[in-house]
């Protein structure tokens, strides 16, 4: 499988890695953007900080996409930085034979990313008010 | 011997900065380190049992020892995505 696994500080431009991940040999291409979104838990977001463990955070993902299988492609790509409302903030880009593998690896990389890869992030309210997600509360639980 | 710490998110804004040396000695643990550092924080266990660590990039359990100039990360809750 080639990879193209990294945690980024500039804007993801996502064009060029649909056409790096088409292969011949592949009838299935799943992608997906996670893009930073307005609103959450009630609140107004204005904007989102991302900070990563960075050289961690790019061993922990290539450790998960070197678990999945039967994918013939893939782009795992992270930014950090400060995101603005519609930014891509996660890009995940597969092609495999067929669509059961990439869609699968897709939900595989997702939910070890929110699971084990060392990167935060900080929301901004309209009320000037932020704070990290999954944090204080989380930990004082 | 010295080792450094990383700190992140949540962690850094507590410790209001990124990372510091300490001084431990031979046989220290992890959670050592840990409770030293938060011996002042009323939450110290709770945030103890929502944190994960990492020794050199690498996840490690708590009880895991510690050698001079390693680089120990309390890792909170991530939340990439």
């Amino acid at each position: 499988m080639s990879q193209i696994v990294k945690v980024v500080s500039k804007p993801i431009d996502v064009e060029p890695y649909r056409k790096w991940v088409k292969h011949p040999s592949c009838g299935a291409y799943v992608e997906f953007l996670g893009c930073v979104r307005n609103h959450n838990e009630g609140l107004s977001v204005t904007k989102l900080a991302y900070q990563a463990y960075s050289e961690m955070a790019e061993k922990e993902m290539k450790k998960l996409v070197d678990r999945i299988r039967n994918i013939t492609r893939c782009v795992f790509v992270h930014r950090i930085g400060t995101l603005d409302i519609g930014d891509i903030a996660v890009c995940v880009l597969l092609s495999s034979a067929h669509r059961k593998d990439a869609f699968e690896a897709c939900q595989f990389l997702l939910n070890g990313l929110k699971s084990v890869v060392p990167i935060w992030k900080k929301e901004f309210y309209d009320t000037e008010k932020s704070k990290w997600i999954g944090c204080k509360d989380d930990c004082l639980k | 011997m010295k080792i450094k710490l990383k700190f992140f998110a949540y962690y850094e804004t507590l410790f209001q900065k990124d990372e510091m040396e300490v001084e431990i000695s031979e046989h220290t643990t992890v959670r050592d380190v840990f409770f030293k550092v938060l011996h002042k924080n009323p939450h110290a266990h709770q945030l103890f049992k929502n944190t994960m660590f990492a020794v050199n990039q690498s996840y490690v359990q708590s009880a895991t020892k510690l050698n001079s100039d390693d680089e120990l990360a309390f890792i909170p809750p991530v939340a990439g995505g």
